[in-house]
């Protein structure tokens, strides 16, 4: 019989990371899914990035993730957003082949070292004690491992909506996984429904794009990867158009076979991406609504309709695509449709994102209740990366706030009640002018590299990057002093690499560079005062809250203080002082209480 | 273990004898330095532990001007109250020097320490019992939360008011700016540069009214100086005596024997009362005479009530100029009695001219030897402080704290106000975020960060 390091339940965005960085690490991994032929699949909109997902998404290629990697080789459309704001709001989104995007990361599993996939579905955990060993699969058969992932996305107890017919489901033609959800409600977690849904896909053939706003890919072309690799493919537009009065009183006339407005659908769909029933229901004074249409290859004529997401019925579905201008003719390839699923609270987390109850169990993705391929890949990087620091027995890594994107992710959601699907936003970031898009290396390369995922000649490169860097700063700065028109340039805002002073010195300066040291000159002083700030709070996050300490008969506390706390078990004072409900004195009170408690 | 330097005063906030401030932190020693001028020379920095000294209290702002003669005491880590450096501050008891001292300790960096917050420092170094972690708790949890409750009481009506819609306008714009940045993609009309300039500024304005009433506040709750002024030989020294309740001026029948200014405080209708007993004002060609005569001018200029004072027994041309003159020169905010001393041996027509002199002031007749009305005198000027008295609870509620919020408050907003929209957008939210933190610790109230929550409400958003 043989004991895999590491199994990974799931093959999408969370459990390809988690999978590569741990056998990249060394161990020895086996990745279970559903259908190997989907691992990596764009189930929703093809795209990756965009803002503040953006900023994820480099900071998972340069902790060593493959999302970025995979999304520049695959990119068929690029743009860089937020461009008439300051470079921290900046942010790159590229529209990727959907079906070579699969395929490479597929080719990438297939050929990683250490890596074994299994199709399978798992319906049970094999415990020992507190501790996971192993997974039964629906065939009866065990696997067994040392510590387990799971990445299993909209699939568990998945269900598909479509007008008032519903069906299992986790994607629409592909099976939900059973059992799973009541072993885990079984071994006390706490599960929850969400939903989430997608718009139809039509033939690019049958659009008729004559008077419809063209969107070509910005250039020059910028990487989410630090170090991309050479592939590349032709590069496409995207088009826009708008719904219509029309197009909204068949909404109107049809809610009464809305899943979602008969109360069918039960979990909570995200506020920030409304299926267009809601927004029609919500917003009745909108005289139209913006709809991008974005073809999903090069190689297919699938056009996706972004706007109108749906889980209206099929005949309903068509009768809304044809009131549309440029579509009035459009055949529908594939239907849009709502899914609900279960997800775990992500508070039953710790921040290394390993279960609180169960020892060697992560979880990442949507599972956790996140949305996004982004956020599911920087979970699924930082599961993968712990259980393998924890069976090599290395401290964790995990990620401050102030730091990463990756590190406000995951303490919202371990601190957090999540009410809806977690999406990334800049304003989550308090120190958001540092957490940018052009110095995601600069701050995540060195854990990259401890932990073993940045190969040694790639850090080589990032020290030579971060020498010029020191370089190029000290020289603009000298100019800066010396010709006010350079201030003006650099100070002023725009961040325009266009303009940047190039020195003969360094001719060969990457647009990557330029953007960073024209940010860094910009954004000086009000980091100062910024960290001046956070420094004032980050003591908090020093103050380690011991294992095993019991919130319930404090002296005190508030009650609804305890109870927030009881159920969030914080680690630091820094997440207990970030939890609703609890104040700055109930803070004092608990800072108290945890030395007394160390003392005796 | 802790970066913060923190000061409280340990006394009440009152007129007494001496008043007592300590300030504990990394940093205390450093901040003490800027502030007092030791009468050894030394710098406390390079002076032992425990270790008390005669100090001047000096402003830095104000070319080193000496505000109060004090004594410090100096404490280094580990051997102090809170295990921390720590300095004692042991100056005059007047809230005024107290509150000097809060003020410039805060502009060099320190905060205003949280109720209980020594102590629990104090515990968290070891330097309290164990057992007396619960008592500590329950100390600072019952202070913080009375603290807060109190607050949102103190900061009562209109007050409350004003603050409550600076903070709603700061929210909603805020709640635009933020929103565009993270959906600038959307069909949605952000603010321009104008609008939100107009607003920005109208937020400011009100602030600004805020800050001023404060400042007004404070000058009601700060000590009043009660000036006796007049010709020689009126009885301003005796009177200023019976004032005092006790012979604290040197009282004779020769003109002029007041040479220089002599002050005492006394508690006095709730408030501290500064008595100023002063040199008769006329022409004189004695040097010492002369500079006692200016420094006289000098008090009644700053004086919150003057008692003009005159004699019921003579009535000269000198008393037309100086009323004349006294009247000229009395700010509006100033305070005008007329008191007629020597009531024993008072003349019916000097009482007449006076009361036409003065009218429409209407004088108060007096013995301060026989103490003859005086009593009447008192109740009369009570009646008037207590009125201003009042007034205040209504309105005003005057706490160093809540100004530094307002403070705070408006440093960051004014940052903002000098930045443009276009490429300055992300920094300008983090100034106006930071408003909003102070506006809410002002108010009392937990910010609620989730600031996109009001957005998705009331904005379609989401492809």
């Amino acid at each position: 019989m043989e004991i895999f390091d590491i199994i990974v339940v799931g093959g999408g965005h969370a459990g390809c990371e988690a999978s590569l960085a741990a056998s990249r690490m060394g161990l020895n991994i086996m990745m279970i899914t559903m259908d190997s032929s989907v691992i990596g699949k764009m189930s929703c909109n093809p795209s990756i990035g965009g803002l503040a997902k953006s900023q994820l998404a480099r900071e998972v290629d340069a902790l060593g993730g493959e999302m970025g990697k995979n999304a520049d080789a695959t990119a068929i459309q690029f743009r860089v957003l937020n461009t008439k704001k300051g470079s921290a709001v900046r942010a790159y989104r590229v529209q990727s082949d959907k079906y070579l995007y699969a395929q490479r990361m597929q080719r990438i599993v297939a050929s990683q070292e250490n890596l074994t996939v299994k199709n399978g579905m798992v319906t049970h955990l094999l415990m020992d004690g507190d501790k996971v060993k192993g997974v039964s699969l629906e065939d009866g058969e065990d696997c067994f491992s040392k510590a387990l992932v799971i990445t299993s996305g909209t699939f568990l107890n998945g269900y598909i909506h479509r007008g008032l017919k519903g069906y299992d489901g986790g994607r629409d033609g592909e099976n939900a996984s059973v059992g799973l959800s009541d072993a885990l409600q079984e071994m006390g977690f706490r599960l929850g429904r969400l939903k989430t849904g997608t718009p139809a896909r039509i033939d690019m053939q049958t659009i008729n794009y004559e008077g419809l706003l063209d969107q070509p890919s910005d250039v020059p072309l910028r990487t989410f990867s630090f170090f991309p690799p050479k592939e590349r493919l032709d590069h496409i537009s995207c088009h826009v158009t708008y719904s219509n009065f029309k197009t909204h009183k068949i909404v109107e006339n049809n809610l009464d076979c809305s899943p979602l407005f008969t109360g069918k659908i039960k979990g909570i769909g995200p506020r920030y991406c409304p299926s267009f029933e809601d927004k029609i229901v919500r917003f009745p004074e909108r005289e139209r609504h913006q709809i991008f249409l974005e073809p999903e290859s090069l190689s297919t004529n699938e056009v996706y309709v972004n706007g109108l997401s749906t889980s209206l019925s099929k005949e309903v579905q068509l009768e809304m695509i044809h009131s549309i201008e440029g579509l009035e003719k459009a055949k529908v390839l594939r239907y849009g449709y709502a899914v609900e699923y279960d997800f775990l609270f992500p508070n039953q987390l710790n921040p290394t994102l390993e279960t609180k109850n169960i020892e060697g169990l992560y979880l990442a993705g949507q599972v956790n209740g996140t949305s996004g391929y982004e956020e599911a890949a920087a979970q699924g990087l930082v599961a993968g990366i712990n259980a393998a620091l924890k069976i090599k027995k290395e401290k964790p890594l995990t990620l401050s706030r102030d730091e990463s994107y990756i590190g406000v992710l995951i303490d919202d959601l371990i601190t957090k009640n999540t009410e809806e699907p977690y999406r990334m936003f800049t304003s989550a970031a308090e120190n958001r002018l540092y957490l940018r898009n052009d110095n995601a290396d600069m701050r995540l390369t060195e854990y990259g590299y401890r932990v073993g995922l940045i190969p040694y000649a790639q850090y080589c490169d990032f020290l030579d990057k971060k020498k010029t860097l020191s370089k190029e700063l000290k020289r603009l700065k000298g100019l800066i002093v010396r010709d006010p028109k350079m201030k003006a340039l650099l100070k002023g805002g725009g961040e325009d690499i266009s303009q940047y002073p190039v020195s003969p010195e360094l001719p060969t300066i990457s647009d990557d560079l330029k953007e960073l040291v024209m940010s860094e000159i910009k954004y000086e002083g009000y980091l100062l005062r910024q960290n001046k700030r956070l420094e004032k709070v980050k003591h908090l996050d020093n103050v380690k809250i011991p294992k095993g300490f019991s919130f319930e008969n404090l002296q005190g506390l508030k009650k609804e203080a305890k109870e927030k706390l009881a159920q969030v078990l914080p680690v630091n004072l820094g997440q207990a002082s970030r939890i609703m409900g609890v104040s700055p004195a109930d803070i004092s009170v608990l800072m108290i209480h945890i030395e007394k408690y160390r003392k005796s | 273990m802790f970066h913060e330097t923190i000061i409280a005063p340990a006394t009440p906030v009152a007129c007494s004898a001496l008043a007592v401030l300590r300030m504990t932190g990394s940093q205390s020693v450093f901040i003490s330095d800027k502030l007092l001028q030791l009468f050894s020379g030394k710098l406390l920095k390079n002076s032992a532990s425990r270790t008390l000294h005669l100090a001047h209290l000096v402003d830095p702002s104000q070319k080193q001007e000496k505000i109060d003669e004090l004594m410090v005491v100096k404490f280094l880590a580990p051997n102090s109250y809170t295990g921390e450096d720590l300095v004692e501050f042991h100056c005059h008891g007047s809230p005024v020097i107290v509150d000097f001292i809060l003020e410039k300790t805060v502009e060099l960096g320190a905060s205003l320490a949280e109720p209980g917050e020594f102590t629990k420092r104090a515990f968290l170094l070891g330097k309290k019992d164990l057992m007396q972690a619960e008592a500590v708790a329950d100390l600072i949890h019952s202070k913080s939360r009375s603290a807060a409750q109190r607050l949102v009481r103190q900061v009562g009506g209109d007050l409350s008011l004003r603050v409550r819609s600076a903070k709603d306008s700061l929210e909603s714009l805020l709640l635009y700016l933020e929103a565009e940045l993270d959906f600038s993609q959307e069909q949605i009309d952000f603010l321009s540069q104008n609008v939100y300039s107009e607003k920005l500024s109208k937020i400011i304005s009100d602030l600004e009214a805020l800050e001023a009433s404060f400042k007004r506040s404070k000058s009601l709750s700060n000590d009043i100086t009660l000036v006796f002024a007049g010709k020689p030989n009126v009885g301003k020294s005796s009177l200023f005596n019976a004032f005092l309740r006790k012979n604290r001026a040197i009282v004779s029948n020769v003109p002029g024997t007041t040479r220089d200014v002599v002050d005492a405080a006394i508690v006095f209708a709730d408030r501290c009362v500064r008595l100023v007993d002063t040199a008769g004002l006329r022409e004189t060609v004695d040097s010492v005479e002369k500079i006692g005569v200016q420094k006289t001018s000098e008090e009644v200029k700053k004086a919150d009530v003057i008692f003009f004072v005159l004699s019921g027994s003579s009535f000269e041309e000198e008393d037309r100029v100086l009323w004349g003159k006294t009247l000229a020169e009395k700010s509006s905010g100033q305070r005008l009695f007329v008191l007629v001393n020597k009531k024993d041996c008072l003349q019916e027509d000097i009482a007449k001219s006076i009361q036409k002199m003065v009218a429409p002031f209407e004088p108060f007749f007096v013995s301060a030897l026989n103490w003859d009305s005086l009593f009447e005198l008192e109740e009369k000027l009570k009646f008037e402080l207590r009125k201003d008295l009042s007034f205040d609870e209504d309105v005003f509620m005057l706490n160093q704290r809540q100004i530094d919020f307002v403070k705070e408050a408006l440093t960051s907003l004014r940052e903002a106000l000098d930045l443009t929209l276009d490429f300055h957008q992300e920094i300008l939210v983090t100034f106006l975020k930071e408003a909003l933190e102070s506006l809410s610790a002002l108010l009392g109230e937990e910010y609620d960060k989730d600031i996109l929550k009001k957005f998705f409400a009331n904005f379609c958003i989401g492809k």
